[in-house]
């Protein structure tokens, strides 16, 4: 089949499918393994701790970003307060900080020889021992620290969905006699419910993904438990088969969230007469209401950041060396060419879809799509295991018929770390260009070809110059996203190949908290990039009107 | 008792005046209808008796109940007016019976059932209460805005350009469908729109409005043959004007010296524009008055004629399409009234 623009052909896009779907696969095939006596001694002593400490982060992570997201997301879209236009967007900031990262500095900041601590014995005479403060290293305390940056995914789509609520819906609820709060709770939750369920299931994604944060804290859950099995124990058969049991968690996830948005097309209730007028709020609400959206950002981003750049200067002198040029030209790169790589894979996938749209090309798609929901400590499992075995394979055939060995061409190299990074990000990738491609209207390639450009040309001049800011947008989260990637990239990495994120993870892991600053500060100021893109792209889908 | 009072209502954003001290009254069970351009305020007019804008003068009442004054707005919900929204407005994630019932769910089960039962039946749509708004067809979810709107028993009902987005055939037999509704359950009603024909199918009283003053409170037919301002002359209905100069006799006009009692009005040399309706023209044989058929439209039971007088001056004419006159001919035409609307020559300058 021959079709269009560039020639796609439908076998490519399923090869790539395939291909993005081979971790995963390789993973679930290690259920049908049989269980050895590692498995044995993880279900008697372990897994009950792993699910239930997964299920309590869950619960906690849950009720954390709900709580943080809708208030912050509701106040600011339909209210004006002091502060307001500045809070909206700088709510988003903590996503620039990885879990792992903020975990780090609050263990900085909290511990008994932080600052907190210390000025409260100097305030009150204390000596060791003979006052309680909370334990941050503990399951409430990697609660806290997941909420605190993973609340933006609810805020950013709560806010969104009130956004777009048609006012006329708000309005008729008051004609038919409720208050504007009887309104909100009884009309706009429920229609925001399908978005902030979507936020909800991101951010859950994420905590069952999360390895830095819960390994640092010693709370024991799956992904610590795939390291101890890999590495511990070196069974890859029972990692990859806590491998797949984790999958399962983030299966059941995924069709929850499903299920909830099965009517959500339907809730769409945007329309062209907006006229949003927002509550002025005055006096003590309108204090409250600053202070509510003012904490996540303290609290989330500016005593985080603080505290990273006060190591980063307390330690500049020895930590600023050749050393440091190396681990930050090593994690551009990879992230560079991680990013590229992607960004190629998802415009051939997105232009196969538009071009053909067959439901093999859109399910191979959306099976290439599945990367984001998958814990990188998964990916990494499910890369590594077929790649060591295709290089054992090669180097036996080798050393049999011509007697050299070519030792690990795939397994121990950068290719392992790319291929697990597109795995993970490449939907990432594809849903920025989606978009960009969806603005493109049909209508317009056939104007274009009616006015004499070739298929070719309608590429050139058409899609490639509305398509340039979408294409570096993808580019630059796939980046971002890979610079701040640990577990995968712990495992994966070639011998004494080492990035920002492994460095801070092993200065930390050191106890040298103060010179996992340098990295870790790095790693967020490349983070607040994506989040400026993400506040720019919601000022502009704001529907006219809306604004102030 | 009018239902509804409004007291020279003003209404301005920032500097920019909306409504200009507008007032008129509504008598139970009537029906009214503001119709003006786009940008005239009638949308603004509307949500100003929802209680959704607050006035800046003047005064909203509803059966000696004060609405809105310059310092007070009673706020919507406590106003017991129902609203049927452009689009709808219905709640997605509601069920057709529980939109219906959101605004009586104090009432007793029972009391709620039998309403929208009551109700279901009224639109036509028995049976519908499970299904969801998305499953409904345009005409069918306007219904049940209808009957949402209706379900509490407001004492008045808005409705905002409620045919908008539908197409031209369901208009006119909704239009008429809903009109016999709210006569039935004798609901007292305002709607916006900018379709003259939607407003003479539906309306009892209409008020044509242009950049925020009221121009006219009549029924239809008042609205179209007897015109207060040239604007309204030519918003409503099709109209030739001919230049005319007042004499003791009468208006001197390219047709004759007419004889009206409008002349009154006037001085003798005053320069004015005579409202010719399309179907005031007739021929007739041995009239000394001549024009030429220019060019035709045909419209079915009817031609539209364009004729040219005498003195340059063209006239938009409707003619029985039983007799085919050639373009270029030349006939002898009548007026066939003389209830005439004269305004002033400057008056008509623009649109």
């Amino acid at each position: 089949m021959h079709n269009g623009l560039i020639g796609i052909r439908s076998w490519w896009v399923v090869l790539i499918g395939l291909l993005m779907a081979l971790p995963v696969l390789v993973v679930l095939g290690f259920v049908l393994q049989p269980f050895n006596q590692n498995w044995q001694h993880l279900y008697d002593n372990l897994l009950g701790e792993y699910i239930s400490n997964s299920l309590i982060l869950m619960l906690g992570v849950t009720v954390g970003v709900l709580s943080m997201g809708i208030i912050t997301a509701w106040l600011t879209s339909t209210c004006e307060f002091p502060g307001r236009r500045l809070l909206s967007w700088s709510l988003l900031l903590p996503l620039a900080i990885p879990a792992y990262i903020i975990a780090y500095t609050y263990t900085g900041v909290l511990d008994f020889a932080g600052p907190v601590q210390s000025q409260l014995r100097e305030w009150f005479g204390w000596r060791y021992g003979q006052y309680w403060f909370p334990e941050i290293r503990s399951i409430g305390g990697a609660v806290a620290m997941l909420s605190l940056v993973l609340y933006p995914y609810v805020y950013m789509m709560a806010r969104a969905a009130f956004l777009e609520q048609s006012v006329s819906v708000l309005e008729a609820s008051r004609t038919l006699g409720n208050t504007p709060f009887q309104g909100f709770m009884r009309v706009a939750l429920p229609l925001a419910r399908p978005a902030i369920i979507t936020g909800l299931s991101l951010a859950l994604m994420e905590t069952l993904a999360d390895y830095g944060t819960v390994q640092y804290f010693g709370v024991t859950t799956f992904t610590t438990g795939i390291f101890r099995t890999w590495y511990g124990l070196d069974d890859s058969v029972s990692a990859a088969q806590l491998a797949s049991l984790l999958l399962s968690f983030v299966a059941i996830l995924i069709l929850l969230e499903r299920y909830s948005r099965r009517k959500a097309r339907f809730h769409s209730t945007s329309n062209k007469e907006q006229r949003g007028q927002r509550y002025t709020l005055k006096g003590w609400p309108a204090f409250w209401a600053t202070l509510s959206c003012s904490l996540p950002v303290i609290f989330g981003f500016l005593i985080p950041a603080s505290q990273l750049l006060y190591w980063t200067l307390t330690t500049a002198q020895h930590t600023f060396t050749s050393d440091f040029v190396v681990l930050t030209t090593n994690s551009v790169m990879l992230a560079a060419i991680a990013a590229v790589v992607a960004v190629c894979f998802a415009l051939l996938l997105s232009y196969a879809k538009r071009l053909l749209g067959t439901p093999m090309v859109k399910g191979s798609v959306a099976v290439a799509s599945m990367g984001y929901a998958v814990p990188g400590t998964v990916i990494a499992v499910g890369v590594m295991l077929p790649l060591a075995w295709i290089d054992h394979t090669i180097d036996q055939w080798l050393t049999e018929y011509f007697g050299i060995s070519s030792g690990l061409l795939l397994s121990g190299t950068l290719f392992a770390l790319i291929f697990a990074y597109t795995v993970r990000f490449l939907s990432v990738s594809i849903q920025a260009v989606d978009a960009g491609l969806g603005k493109i209207k049909p209508s317009m390639d056939d104007a274009g070809r009616s006015l004499g450009l070739s298929p070719f040309g309608v590429l050139r001049k058409i899609h490639l110059p509305i398509m340039k800011g979408t294409v570096l947008t993808a580019l630059l989260l796939v980046f971002v996203d890979v610079l701040k990637e640990l577990p995968a990239t712990l495992i994966l990495r070639p011998f004494n190949f080492n990035t920002l994120a492994v460095r801070a993870y092993e200065m930390a892991s050191d106890e040298r908290l103060a010179d996992a600053g340098a990295p870790s500060l790095m790693i967020v100021m490349a983070g607040i990039i994506p989040v400026i893109l993400l506040s720019k792209a919601i000022a502009k889908a704001r529907p006219r009107g809306a604004a102030e | 008792m009018s239902v509804l009072t409004l007291d020279k209502v003003s209404l301005a954003y920032q500097d920019k005046q909306v409504l200009n001290e507008i007032s008129l009254t509504l008598e139970e069970g009537e029906i009214a209808c503001l119709l003006g351009p786009s940008g005239c305020g009638k949308t603004t007019l509307l949500r100003a008796i929802a209680g959704f804008k607050s006035l800046q003068s003047g005064e909203i009442k509803s059966s000696q109940h004060l609405l809105s004054s310059a310092n007070h707005t009673l706020p919507t919900e406590k106003r017991n007016i129902g609203m049927v929204f452009q689009d709808f407005a219905l709640f997605p994630h509601l069920s057709i019976g529980q939109n219906i019932c959101f605004g009586i769910r104090h009432q007793k089960k029972a009391e709620k059932q039998a309403r929208l039962n009551e109700l279901l039946e009224l639109v036509g749509l028995q049976g519908y209460a499970n299904r969801y708004p998305h499953e409904l067809s345009g005409g069918q979810q306007q219904r049940i805005a209808l009957a949402r709107a209706m379900a509490p028993r407001p004492r008045l009902l808005l409705l905002d350009e409620p045919f908008s987005s539908m197409d031209v055939e369901l208009r006119g037999t909704l239009a008429k469908e809903i009109r016999s509704i709210l006569k039935h359950e004798n609901i007292t009603t305002v709607m916006v729109t900018h379709d003259q024909h939607e407003a003479f199918s539906m309306a009892d009283k209409i008020g044509v409005l242009n950049d925020g003053h009221l121009l006219q409170w009549d029924d239809a037919r008042m609205l179209y043959h007897y015109p207060k301002t040239a604007f309204v002359a030519r918003f409503v209905g099709r109209s030739n004007f001919l230049e005319g100069t007042i004499t003791e006799q009468g208006v001197e006009t390219a047709m004759g010296v007419l004889s009206t009692t409008a002349a009154e009005s006037f001085s003798s040399g005053d320069k004015v524009k005579v409202l010719v309706r399309p179907e005031y023209v007739q021929l007739s044989v041995s009239s000394a008055i001549q024009a030429e058929l220019v060019s035709r439209q045909f419209r079915g039971g009817y031609y539209m004629y364009t004729l040219q007088l005498s003195s340059g001056e063209q006239l938009q004419v409707l003619l029985s399409s039983l007799a085919k006159h050639q373009l270029g001919e030349s006939v002898g035409i009548v007026l066939s009234t003389d209830r005439l609307s004269l305004f002033p020559s400057d008056s008509c300058a623009t649109t």
